[in-house]
């Protein structure tokens, strides 16, 4: 199921913030985060920095989202090239649960 | 908060799950609690209590100059299990230099670690992977020692990669890390001998044989110890997650 686009944004917005909070407004400004920018290529997100981010949304979303799981249920490979948009539909798949 | 001050020094501490506590560390240089938040943790947080923290010096904790000799990050380490850690005998768990610590730690506080794991320990600890990685003739030679997530990272050299150059460069050249792993490189055998609580010993199949030679000596000495050897190479909890965690969780319910 697709998450209303509405939700989405909101959404969106907030990860946006997170990621700005854990590697810094200056890094964020160059490289504007959309739906399509990845982790690894776009951000080069240090996997500390995902620790960060973690707990973050955790604070935020509560016990309906368990992101290291979802992490640590994907290759190695699916992790370098994560978007922002594949956190966003999965925040948004827990929450409409 | 993910960043205490545990004995007057900054420590980014996590915990995932509930249960029977389980500590684990990271290796120097290049690891941090990300070596374990998001492969093996979740598949113990299950039934344990995860707790990991990011030893001086790295990830998000405390900057510092000295001290990372084994005996001083043992004592870190009972620093944060005095304060964070309240149920009893708990299960300790370390990856490369991280488990040469661990092993220091049971052997000086015995009674208090339930069962020890230690993935790839290098010891003598003169071998250790960052130094062979650093000795390295090639930019690829030393990019292929580090883990695959942060090969990726470094092999764009984008703006940010840098910046993460810049920290790793920090903890080899402006501490005496390397000097204090030299002046304590081993543990003695008849050291090693006398510790009681059961081991489970983790090899990369492929890994540098210097950790293979050190779980050979380790599988001679210690009194109760077991091995399993798991397809991949130094940074089994990132290359090989699952059967790694498979591993640790068969030995912890034994």
């Amino acid at each position: 199921m697709t998450a209303p686009d509405a939700l989405r944004q909101e959404i969106l917005r907030e990860v946006a913030e997170a990621i700005a909070e854990v590697i810094g407004d200056e890094w964020v400004s160059e490289t504007p985060i959309t739906m399509e920018t990845s982790f690894g290529q776009d951000l080069e997100v240090e996997s500390i920095e995902l620790v960060a981010l973690s707990e973050k949304l955790q604070a935020r979303y509560g016990a309906t989202i368990d992101f290291p799981s979802w992490l640590a249920g994907m290759q190695l490979e699916e992790i370098i090239a994560l978007t922002v948009g594949q956190l966003v539909e999965y925040i948004a798949s827990c929450q409409s649960k | 908060m993910p960043v205490e001050v545990i004995n007057g020094r900054k420590v980014h501490v996590q915990v995932l799950g509930a249960g029977p506590s389980v500590v684990m560390l990271h290796g120097m240089m290049v690891g941090s609690i990300s070596t374990w938040y998001f492969a093996v943790a979740p598949a113990l947080a299950t039934d344990y209590r995860v707790l990991m923290y990011d030893l001086r010096g790295h990830g998000m904790s405390e900057f510092a100059k000295s001290g990372y000799g084994m005996h001083t990050l043992a004592a870190d380490l009972a620093d944060v299990v005095d304060s964070r850690v309240d149920d009893g005998p708990f299960a300790l768990v370390g990856h490369s230099y991280g488990a040469v610590v661990a092993l220091r730690y049971a052997l000086d506080h015995p009674g208090k670690v339930r069962r020890l794991v230690l993935v790839e320990p290098p010891l003598p600890v003169i071998s250790a992977e960052w130094v062979e990685a650093f000795r390295s003739q090639s930019v690829e030679g030393i990019l292929s020692a580090l883990p695959p997530l942060l090969q990726a990272g470094l092999k764009k050299l984008g703006k940010r990669s840098l910046v993460l150059g810049a920290k790793l460069l920090r903890l080899s050249t402006q501490t005496t890390m390397k000097d204090d792993m030299m002046a304590e490189p081993d543990i003695a055998d008849v050291e090693l001998s006398t510790l009681t609580c059961p081991v489970l010993l983790c090899s990369g199949t492929r890994s540098h044989p210097v950790f293979a030679a050190a779980s050979a000596r380790l599988m001679l000495l210690l009194p109760d110890v077991r091995l399993v050897n798991i397809e991949g190479g130094h940074y089994l909890p990132e290359e090989a997650p699952a059967p790694l965690a498979h591993a640790i969780r068969a030995f912890l319910a034994d």
